[in-house]
């Protein structure tokens, strides 16, 4: 049913004139990548350091002093969330608000008598406010626990000391604290507890730290779709000149032609992005998760797509000025919408529904989750699937419009 | 070899191929000779496999066009009538093309393109992009082009529009030299003397339906071997002309035809003295002659009453 000669000299005849044109190599490679390298500048890295989109842990402290900071210590610098520390009272509703919102992950209120009432030796309560699903909040509570289960232990410590020189020592007194020796038994636990907490409950948050880990993969979809629905005025030039006629009267079946026509898209679509990858890795140490086949799929898929929807445009459209304005209407819609030019996740959701149903932002989602959570196949498969059935959809059309509009 | 039977393709309310029957022996060169938009370049993508009839039948070969489009496929080849061509690319980028598509490789493929390069007298320009070519160039390529894969049946869409006398004529002089190598041709024109030149027999096709069909001879005979000659004569001297000519064995009196005397000669060349003599005699100057010896534009004129330029 297929020929494999008829679809070799198709795609061979492809390849040799869009290599042969050396503007197209223009838009091929080297617009992504001064885009890429621009608007990675522009965008920079988001909020500042690697630390910059990390769920943030409020901490409203209108009182001050070294209790206060020893009893955040341990909550600088983690991994998973960023202190963020207020010294005006902020209302617990506002704060319930941001919580419910994402806005912040957890948020911890520091009375302002903190200091006097640990000197008095009366409680102190602490409040905190946290939401068990998201491990950035569940971090911040055991984070915060272990620190005061230190700062009790010390107090608790403190009482056995003596300082009085007159009075005799009670049977495991001691006369000084020594900081040392306490850091070195606090150091080096009896019993301890090595729990895991499962990372997967904090999908509804933005998992990318710098903008080249969306403008790099975004600028690919992006000229590999452009570049595809551009060279459809091709095919419509063919139908125009009647060379497509030709082939339609030849010996190649309605199959093998739009195979030819569809693998030699998929060939320069997959050209573009395999080199772009490369680059993309090599000018901003891009890292594009763990999963190999997760990212072959989701690069197969778009360059699968973009040259499905390019037959179609070209089997479509009436002239080449068409093919051209039609190709960079649907192309910029789907970048805008689909969230190649700014996140999805910063629109609100109705738009992100739309813009996840497109497959532009099922392929820039499918990145996101690659290199922002190191998602595999599994996860991904509801978007890669969405791919598929774009791919099936425009692939099937294409065909069907194909042999008869192919007299133009 | 090629069996066209009530064919009808309609564009809508367009009958833009109106019932239409012929058929084309093994080796013959058939001419489908019409105005702009009478029908043929739509019968040719028919047979093409391009367009679905939507009435008749038409087979090549003994397969149906509907029926069997891919069997009609392998056997033909075509020539549109746009310049069918990758322009960007050269003549012999386009001729390995094809070849390639039709499943030749290695020395038959080169000994084939060079072979057509050179029918086409184009091996000087055929590392040069196609778009850099002359109109007589891209026509011969756009004809060999349909040749690549030596198919037993070719269509020629008017493959000489739009090109120089000159040029024209080698693409007619290459079209002879194929037709006498057993290659069945279907060659359509709006070119009254390139089908009367090159045919063996001729279709006449108007708005979509066949008006003539036949061997050259035969059409001319359909219009009689009489020449036409006319001219203008005085309205006062009608009469007398009549008397004087109508008892001659050597022509009619046909009478006043578009505001001029019409007198239908069986040679036109012996009464034209005769005719000089009377006028002379009767004091009159012989004005606006003209002497038309049968051709198919007469019989297109006779037929359609219109012109096949028009
Ligand atoms: N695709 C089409 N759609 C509508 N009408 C068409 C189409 N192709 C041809 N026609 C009409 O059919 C008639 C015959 O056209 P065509 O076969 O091209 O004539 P020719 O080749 O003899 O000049 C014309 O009236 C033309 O306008
Ligand atoms: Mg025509």
């Amino acid at each position: 049913m297929i020929n494999f000669g008829i679809l070799r000299s198709l795609v061979a005849l492809r390849l040799l004139r869009i290599l042969r044109d050396r503007t197209s190599l223009i838009w091929l490679l080297i617009m992504p990548m001064v885009f890429s390298f621009l608007m990675g500048q522009l965008m920079g890295d988001w909020g500042g350091g690697s630390a910059g989109s990390l769920p943030r842990c409020l901490v409203v402290a209108p009182g001050s002093g070294a209790e206060v900071d020893s009893l955040l210590a341990p909550l600088q610098d983690n991994a998973k969330f960023r202190l963020d520390r207020r010294d005006t009272t902020i209302a617990e509703e506002v704060v319930r608000d941001w919580l419910d919102r994402s806005r912040i992950t957890a948020a911890l209120y520091i009375p302002a008598d903190f200091a006097e009432t640990l000197g008095d030796s009366t409680a102190a309560p602490l409040r905190l406010f946290y939401d068990s699903d998201r491990l950035s909040s569940q971090t911040v509570r055991t984070v915060l626990e272990e620190s005061i289960l230190r700062g009790n232990a010390i107090a608790a410590a403190r009482r056995l000391v003596r300082e009085d020189e007159s009075a005799a020592l009670l049977p495991g007194e001691s006369r000084a604290f020594d900081e040392a020796t306490f850091e070195r038994w606090w150091n080096d636990p009896r019993v301890f507890l090595e729990a895991e907490t499962l990372g997967r409950v904090e999908t509804e948050e933005f998992a990318l730290t710098r903008a080249s880990q969306h403008v790099g993969p975004a600028y690919i979809i992006f000229f590999v779709l452009m570049f595809l629905m551009m060279s459809a005025k091709e095919l419509v030039a063919e139908r125009k000149d009647r060379t497509l006629a030709r082939l339609v009267a030849s010996r190649a079946s309605t199959l093998d032609l739009v195979l030819g026509y569809f693998l030699a898209g998929m060939s320069v679509g997959l050209i573009q992005a395999g080199i772009l990858l490369v680059l993309n890795s090599l000018a901003f140490g891009l890292d594009y998760g763990d999963s190999v086949a997760g990212l072959v799929l989701v690069v197969l898929l778009t360059a699968g797509v973009a040259s499905a929807a390019s037959i179609l445009l070209g089997c479509v459209a009436r002239s080449t000025a068409q093919a051209d304005g039609l190709g960079m209407a649907v192309t910029m819609t789907m970048a805008a919408v689909g969230g190649l030019w700014w996140p999805l996740e910063i629109v609100p959701e109705f738009m992100q529904t739309i813009g996840k149903a497109l497959p532009t932002g099922q392929a820039i989602t499918i990145f996101h989750d690659l290199i922002g959570r190191g998602y595999g196949v599994a996860e991904l498969s509801p978007l890669l699937l969405g791919l598929t059935l774009w791919f099936v959809v425009l692939i099937s059309l294409a065909t069907w419009r194909l042999r008869r509009h192919a007299l133009g | 070899m090629i069996q066209i039977e009530n064919l009808v393709k309609k564009f809508g309310s367009i009958r833009a191929v109106d019932g239409i029957s012929f058929s084309v022996q093994k080796g013959e060169l058939f001419g489908l000779l019409g105005p702009n938009g009478a029908g043929k370049t739509t019968t040719i993508n028919v047979l093409s496999t391009l367009l679905p009839p939507d009435g008749g039948t038409a087979s090549i070969g003994g397969y149906d066009v509907a029926g069997d489009p891919s069997a009609v496929r392998r056997l033909i080849g075509i020539v549109p009538q746009e310049i069918a061509l990758y322009q960007d690319l050269p003549a012999r980028d386009n001729l390995n093309f094809w070849g390639r598509l039709y499943g030749m490789s290695g020395k038959a493929l080169r000994m084939r393109v060079e072979e057509l390069l050179e029918m086409a007298d184009l091996r000087q320009q055929a590392g040069q992009k196609v778009e850099t070519y002359s109109g007589g160039m891209k026509r011969r390529l756009n004809l060999v082009v349909g040749l690549i894969h030596a198919p037993e049946v070719l269509y020629l869409d008017e493959p000489t529009v739009g090109i120089d006398a000159q040029a024209r004529g080698r693409i007619l002089e290459l079209i002879k030299e194929l037709s006498g190598s057993g290659l069945t041709v279907i060659y359509t024109t709006h070119y009254l003397e390139e089908a009367e030149h090159l045919c063996d027999r001729i279709g006449v096709i108007d708005r979509g339906s066949m008006v003539a069909l036949g061997d050259k001879e035969e059409l001319i005979d359909q219009v009689g071997d009489q020449d036409h000659i006319r001219f203008h004569l005085p309205t006062a001297r009608i009469d007398e002309f009549t008397r004087a000519f109508s008892g001659r064995q050597d022509c009619v009196v046909s009478g006043v035809v578009r505001g001029k005397m019409e007198l239908l000669a069986t040679d036109g060349a012996r009464l034209l003295p005769d005719l000089q003599s009377w006028m002379t005699a009767q004091g009159e100057q012989l004005e606006q002659l003209e002497v038309e010896r049968p051709n198919l534009e007469t019989l297109y004129l006779n037929l359609t009453g219109r012109g096949l330029r028009e």
